[in-house]
């Protein structure tokens, strides 16, 4: 094992949370309220872009994240309100649809506001490298790993420790009952996306951070890789979620750092259909969470 | 009651629809004067006059094809090059059109996909009738470029053609990009002498065929120089995340003492992986791809893509008036106009200059636009820019050979000051 090695299972660590916080948001929204949200990761880009902006227009890195982080809870609660609350009766591929268009539209006004190029991403955090021996890593691989560590706790402790909580999951089991036993569902799922959102938005701007720069397109990116370590992790189970997020960051690094980058995505999809034929509710997930 | 108030919403909405819809229409008609002779400024009219008693071309427009590719890892050439064919396009129609008929550009959307372009280009060829195409095309000419010979439909573009594809596609097919490996001999050499560079590594996208064949000719190209050419790290087309390529670059420099590294990549994202390269430490001289040497890399590599060497037909510091004339118009437009606040570059100035040089060359060789001359205006442009011979293009001279390959100066640049400076010029076979 040399030095290099190490380095990598640093950076697939770094790449891997990016994809276990939009993972986490999925778990919320679709593992535990079966709304599949295929804007999610142009929330993630939303955050992204208006923390640059705001960083560019002179506000401090905690303002600019924070400014970021509410545009992205904004425009994941603008989801709910449009492509999920007039649907609420309807069958789930109508709401799937609507968040796909949700999804262009997004990119479109993304392009428009901030042009198609990869624009450098400086928002005033310090980025400090340090040194253990030969092995490098940065002040943004310490907030990555951090930030997602913390959410997750934070994430599992409002699910399975507190009221809100439980209204959440009631309702996921079944609205009727939930509302017989007086839980509201609608103020719940709009605190869902309203959770969410946030956290996609910080995702973003983590991983725009650690990739040096951003595109208007790394939100599609962000859907399918937070999907599949939603789903490879165990749906509801948001441990799952992190562990599988840094299963698919540590394959697609050491993919390129010691084969090919050709086969990066190619791989990981494949690891991914392999996983669920051998364990179909995920890695941490239960047969009882599993529904037909 | 309900039903009559109703009936009369949808009447005045439809009707307040149609009014939004002519005024637009209007509108249009009004902003864009080359597109109707009766509004053509007076140069036109003139010109139109003079041409009268021998009408050598007819119709109401001349139509040239133009793709662009929005999509994929190019996108950043598109908003710049449509600026450029525009301002390229009404000094055209100012000075005349073709034999007093203006030009008109037929836009289409290529996706950077190249089962969309030959959909383009079958469109542009039968239900357009252009007489010639012009843009870029995707990283897979071989799958583009030999159906302009079996279309008979001249295509000129700013992307790389292997000669063995222009071939293919003789008498129709031409590049205005100069040869990948007279830019990779230039920008190596120019390495050596700066840096005494000995060990080379090598980064290329490895997932299409453009990204293969660059990397593979500037590695063969750095064998016959002298240079030892280690094992190359690929890098997919639509990757955003370079940090572990990074990390085996660096593995490679400790293990294996490479002390330059070429980088093939469109300029956005080259500026990305430098920058990432001296986050991680690594300070070895890089030289950059052709089609790194965009505004693109200076915006995404910032202070990181100071140093970088590279081969291109563009220099901000060159002296040529056309070119100064240029970026002075382009970059005043580009102020109100989108791209914002971009600044020209080669993608730019080769668009520019073919929407002249068509131009040109259809005048030159009277096109008739009759549409029953079609095949034989083809042709005609064909072979006229089969014999193009110091044309006065932005930065220089520039002629066709006789397979479809531009002909002009190498210019090897640094990158300094946020800008491309000239290092050296010389022709192909003198670098």
């Amino acid at each position: 094992m040399d030095e290099i090695f190490f380095q990598q299972i640093i950076n697939g660590i770094a790449l891997g949370s990016s994809y276990a916080l939009v993972a986490v948001g999925f778990s919320l929204m679709f593992g535990i309220l079966r709304a599949a949200n295929l804007a999610h990761g142009e929330v993630a880009m939303v955050g992204t872009f208006v923390c640059l902006t705001a960083a560019r227009l002179g506000l401090p890195f905690p303002a600019a994240l924070a400014t970021g982080a509410i545009a992205a809870g904004v425009a994941s609660l603008a989801i709910e309100r449009i492509c999920f609350l007039p649907y609420r009766k309807h069958d789930y591929v109508i709401p799937v649809l609507s968040t796909i268009g949700m999804s262009i539209f997004l990119q479109s006004i993304a392009i428009q506001l901030w042009g198609s190029d990869a624009t450098l991403y400086k928002v005033g955090f310090p980025s400090v490298r340090y040194e253990i021996g030969p092995i490098g890593f940065t002040s943004v691989h310490i907030m990555i790993v951090v930030t997602t560590v913390v959410l997750m706790f934070a994430l599992t402790y409002l699910v399975y420790r507190t009221k809100v909580g439980r209204g959440i999951r009631a309702i996921a089991e079944n609205v009727e009952i939930a509302r017989a036993i007086g839980i509201k569902p609608g103020p719940l799922i709009v605190l869902v996306f309203i959770i969410s959102g946030p956290i996609a938005g910080i995702a973003g701007i983590l991983v725009g951070l650690n990739n040096t720069a951003v595109s208007p397109f790394f939100g599609l990116e962000m859907t399918f890789k937070g999907m599949v370590a939603m789903f490879l992790g165990g749906m509801t189970n948001m441990y799952g979620a992190v562990l599988a997020g840094l299963l698919i960051g540590l394959v697609e690094v050491l993919m390129v750092g010691y084969f090919s980058a050709n086969y990066r995505d190619g791989v990981v999809y494949a690891l991914f259909i392999l996983a669920l034929l051998i364990r179909p509710q995920g890695l941490l997930g239960t047969v009882a969470t599993r529904r037909v | 009651m309900k039903k009559r108030n109703l009936l009369w919403r949808i009447l005045v909405t439809v009707g307040l629809f149609a009014v939004v819809i002519a005024s637009g229409c209007a509108q249009e008609t009004k902003s864009t004067p080359s597109a109707s002779p009766s509004a053509a400024p007076a140069s036109q009219s003139a010109a139109a006059a003079s041409t009268k008693a021998t009408p050598k071309t007819v119709g109401t427009e001349v139509k040239i094809g133009f793709i662009t590719t929005a999509g994929g890892p190019t996108a950043d050439l598109a908003p710049r090059a449509r600026l450029a064919v525009d301002m390229a396009l009404k000094e055209v129609n100012a000075a005349g059109g073709i034999n007093g008929v203006p030009v008109k550009i037929v836009e289409a959307e290529g996706r950077n996909d190249p089962q969309e372009e030959t959909k383009v280009l079958q469109r542009f060829a039968s239900d357009d009738k252009v007489l010639a195409v012009l843009g870029s095309v995707s990283a897979e000419p071989a799958m583009v470029y030999p159906l302009v010979a079996k279309l008979k439909l001249p295509l000129i573009t700013s992307s790389a053609a292997p000669s063995d594809i222009l071939k293919a596609s003789a008498p129709y097919g031409f590049t205005f990009l100069l040869p990948s490996t007279d830019m990779a001999r230039a920008s190596i050499k120019q390495a050596i002498n700066t840096h005494k560079s000995k060990k080379l590594s090598s980064i290329y996208v490895g997932d299409l065929p453009n990204g293969r064949t660059f990397g593979e000719q500037t590695m063969q190209v750095a064998k016959e120089l002298g240079l030892e050419v280690l094992d190359p790290i690929t890098i997919g087309a639509r990757d955003t995340d370079f940090t572990a390529a990074v990390t085996r670059l660096k593995g490679q420099i400790a293990s294996q003492g490479a002390d330059l590294v070429s980088i093939g990549h469109a300029g956005e994202r080259v500026g990305v992986i430098v920058a990432e390269m001296r986050k991680q430490g690594i300070q070895i001289p890089v030289l950059a791809a052709y089609s790194a040497v965009t505004q693109g890399m200076i915006n995404s590599g910032g202070q990181a893509v100071e140093g970088v060497i590279g081969a291109t037909s563009w220099a901000d510091d060159n002296s040529d008036p056309l070119q100064a004339k240029f970026v002075k118009e382009f970059e005043a437009r580009a102020q109100t106009e989108s791209p914002k606040n971009t600044k020209a570059d080669y993608s730019s100035a080769y668009q520019y200059d073919v929407v002249r040089l068509l131009a040109k060359v259809m005048q030159d060789a009277g096109v008739s636009n009759a549409p029953e001359n079609l095949a034989k205006d083809r042709e005609l442009v064909a072979k006229g820019l089969l014999s193009v011979k110091d044309f006065s293009g932005v930065g220089g001279k520039i002629s066709i050979g006789e397979n479809g390959q531009v002909i002009r100066e190498v210019f090897t640049i640094i990158v300094k000051d946020g800008k491309f400076k000239l290092l050296n010029r010389c022709l192909p076979s003198n670098c």
